[in-house]
């Protein structure tokens, strides 16, 4: 009997054992991590409800008497509260860059491990998520989940959703921030290689939309070594350019990818998003940190 | 090497192959980059293969296969020069004795090897300078001997040119053109009878344009002699009794001379005898004797040698050449030879046919002047011995031959003289004459020209060191890097991400 665990393809170039164990850790480290965050905050498991129990503390002046738990004050003479999570529906909205663009330097792995612990962390954190890409200007969502169990089908469309054509983020955006829901944490995974207004991100602002621009930014493209020269090729648009990079020319070139990123980043904080730049050499433990820790 | 071998033409045939292959082989290295918006305001050069120029694989190729086909050719290189050598073969004898000849022919020598090229040199007869009474060699033997051994080039060094000189052997004249031979003595004694004297007969090459007087001095009496302008003279000294039986020493006098060794004889005297056939009639006879008289003075007795003269046949007699003896210390006695061989003097004629004839007093005028003796063959006369209006014996030229031409040798009579002595065992052997090879002096100029040494195959090629395997070495060198370059380039082209 063919289980359906087994059916779902890894590429376990993209996401080898080590990456999949980390993967695993990720629930404790969002409730190691989050410890101490204000109610309201973060949701964690649980059964449903108005309130979710989460423990006892010391009664303070000012508290509400309501929440005195009685019994304990009657068993062992102490006066305690009783504290409780507020029940939120948290919907992590994890959309990555299918376009071509992805692919070269390592590009693919980066992003594909950058939304996979993207999507870890909405589901370790009790939440659901919702994983999506686009290309062509089109949006695609490839799956919804709401289990730490599903994760192996994040990974598997991961794995088979190959980078190709132009992303044309200009005509992609606007689509997908109609589909992003009012309140949802929005995170979307990209090189951000488009000639796109970063102005576009506005339309997220009076959403109540979080979350985080991952920006994919490969050495080779945002601050390229000097070298010999070669014929440089756009794998999205076939375009060929021959040039020899020389001491200046690589610092002019880190200066524009520079001001291209801080534009994006400016944009993102503009309308509440996190701009969180990662590259092929970042190790996940690391992405995974700042994605717990930065990305709201 | 020959780059018309099939090998090394395939090869270079290969190259326009090779270029147009790699040219449409070769690439730019081609990075994919996500994309080109950052280097869109950077120069750029359009990429178009066309119009690239060679690249390193390119040229490594071509290298490659130009030094394969070059190896094909099979070239090598001359490890040090050629050797051109000439042979050298210089006139020597008698004419060596010539003033500055020696002198002539080492500066031809010294220019032929100055000219680069190895020089054997021959004197012939080999001794240097040779014995100054030997005679002139004669062409055959130069040639011959300039034939001999391995050269390039053969050279004759003399002061003549032959007339019909082959083509295999050059010439090289080193006559003095201006020279001038003072005189050449001829001596006989005439007497013992009422009065002993020493007949002297003086020529000189060539005739002086005016009369030259000079001095004879025997055994240190001097006496003047005028030779003409015919580049003739004769004096008689008066000597004592008893000149048979010992020996006179003969010089010319003092002044330029450019060859001196004809300017001393040594008498040792002995009668010269000839025999007149008693056929000829009483006339004749005593005609004939008058010309001998004329010619040679009282020295002549007839009917007391072997020499015979008479109508109808030739004397048949031994001819024989009377060597010369250097400073008269010896002499030599006449190598005897049938008149009825080939002789010089009468290669033309037959002596079977010939008529010696006196022509008395009117009988043969020639020229305006009495022939006194003279050759008739084939009805045709030849003087010998003229006289001329005024009293003087004129000798004819050789009407066959002589080098320059005998109309202008004044030699001519002495040569006829001593001919005439040497048609026997009799006369004086030691005539103080010179073989008149010896004595005319030979003016030819012929420089040596350097364009027959360059010109010239070289006698030794240079040693030559092939070039194949060195060529193969380093074309297999070269393909190890064309090879080797690719998978450099794969690592460096383009940093690892």
């Amino acid at each position: 009997m063919t289980t359906r665990r087994e059916q779902l393809e890894i590429d376990e170039a993209l996401f080898p054992l080590s990456f999949l164990r980390l993967l695993s850790l990720v629930p404790a480290a969002v409730r190691r991590m989050h410890a101490g965050v204000a109610d309201g905050r973060r949701a964690m498991r649980g059964e449903g409800g108005r309130y979710l129990f989460r423990g006892h503390r010391e009664y303070r002046p000012g508290d509400d008497l309501r929440r005195v738990d009685w019994n304990v004050e009657a068993r062992h003479d102490r006066l305690v509260v009783r504290q409780f999570d507020a029940e939120k529906d948290v919907l992590t909205e994890v959309w990555f860059d299918a376009s071509a663009s992805m692919a070269p330097f390592g590009g693919r792995r980066a992003m594909v491990q950058a939304a996979a612990l993207a999507c870890a962390t909405g589901l370790g954190e009790g939440g659901r998520i919702r994983l999506g890409c686009f290309h062509q200007g089109e949006v695609q969502g490839l799956l919804q989940a709401s289990e730490p169990g599903q994760m192996r089908q994040v990974l598997h469309w991961l794995s088979v959703h190959a980078p190709s054509g132009r992303a044309d983020l200009a005509s992609a955006l606007p689509r997908l921030v109609r589909r992003v829901p009012r309140g949802a944490r929005f995170v979307l995974v990209s090189d951000l290689l488009s000639r796109a207004d970063p102005g576009v991100l506005h339309t997220l602002a009076g959403r109540n939309v979080r979350g985080a621009i991952l920006h994919l930014r490969v050495p080779q493209v945002t601050a390229p070594a000097p070298q010999r020269a070669y014929l440089a090729r756009d794998v999205e648009t076939g375009e060929e350019r021959r040039i020899r990079v020389d001491a200046a020319c690589a610092a002019r070139i880190a200066a524009r990818a520079k001001a291209h990123a801080d534009l994006w980043a400016h944009h993102a904080h503009l309308v509440g998003l996190v701009y969180l730049p990662f590259g092929p050499a970042m190790t996940a433990e690391a992405l995974l940190r700042r994605i717990i820790l930065e990305v709201p | 090497m020959s780059l018309a071998a099939p090998w090394a033409l395939l090869g270079l045939l290969a190259l326009p192959v090779i270029w147009w292959i790699q040219r449409h082989r070769r690439k730019a290295a081609v990075v994919e980059l996500p994309t080109l918006m950052f280097l869109l305001e950077e120069d750029e050069r359009v990429h178009q293969p066309r119009k690239r120029g060679l690249d390193l694989e390119t040229v490594l190729a071509l290298t490659a296969a130009a030094l394969l086909a070059l190896a094909a050719a099979g070239p090598a290189i001359e490890r040090g020069a050629p050797i051109t050598r000439v042979r050298v073969v210089v006139a020597g004898g008698g004419p060596a004795h010539a003033a500055g000849y020696v002198d002539r022919a080492r500066g031809v020598i010294d220019a032929i090897r100055g000219a680069g090229a190895e020089v054997d040199v021959v004197w012939l007869p080999a001794q240097e300078p040779a014995t100054r009474f030997d005679a002139r060699p004669d062409v055959d033997a130069l040639l011959g001997a300039a034939r001999a051994g391995a050269a390039s080039v053969r050279v004759i060094v003399a002061d003549r040119l032959p007339d019909d000189a082959p083509g295999d052997v050059r010439w090289v004249g080193i006559g003095d053109t201006g020279a001038v031979n003072l005189g050449i003595v001829g001596a006989r004694i005439v007497g013992p009878g009422d009065a002993p004297a020493l007949f002297l007969t003086l020529a000189r090459d060539p005739a002086p344009a005016a009369p030259l007087s000079t001095t004879l001095s025997v055994d240190g009496q001097s006496t003047p002699v005028e030779i003409d302008t015919q580049g003739y003279g004769v004096a008689r000294v008066p000597l004592p009794e008893g000149v048979g039986q010992r020996r006179w020493t003969v010089r010319l006098g003092s002044g330029p001379d450019a060859l001196a060794a004809d300017d001393e004889v040594v008498l040792e005297l002995v009668p010269l005898g000839v025999t007149l056939d008693p056929a000829l009639s009483p006339g004749v006879r005593a005609a004939l004797e008058r010309a001998l008289d004329a010619v040679v003075g009282r020295e002549a007795r007839v009917d007391d040698a072997a020499l015979r003269i008479g109508p109808g046949r030739a004397p048949d007699v031994e001819l024989g050449v009377g060597s010369l003896a250097a400073d008269g210390a010896a002499t030599t006695a006449p190598r005897g030879t049938p008149l009825r061989q080939p002789d010089p003097l009468v290669a033309d004629l037959d002596p079977a046919g010939v008529t010696w004839i006196y022509a008395a007093g009117d009988e043969v005028v020639e020229d305006g002047e009495r022939v006194l003796l003279g050759i008739r063959a084939d009805d045709r006369t030849w003087p010998i011995v003229t006289r001329r209006a005024d009293g003087r014996v004129r000798f004819a030229p050789d009407p066959s031959r002589g080098d320059p031409p005998p109309a202008a040798a004044p030699l001519w009579p002495l040569f006829i003289e001593n001919w005439i002595t040497s048609r026997g065992r009799f006369g004086v052997t030691p005539r103080g004459l010179l073989d008149p090879d010896v004595s005319r002096l030979g003016r030819a100029d012929a420089p040596f020209d350097p364009d027959w040494v360059s010109a010239a195959a070289p006698t030794v090629p240079a040693p030559r060191v092939p070039l194949r395997t060195p060529l193969l070495a380093i074309a297999l060198l070269v393909l190890g890097v064309l090879w080797a370059v690719p998978l450099v380039r794969r690592r460096v082209a383009v940093p690892a991400p």
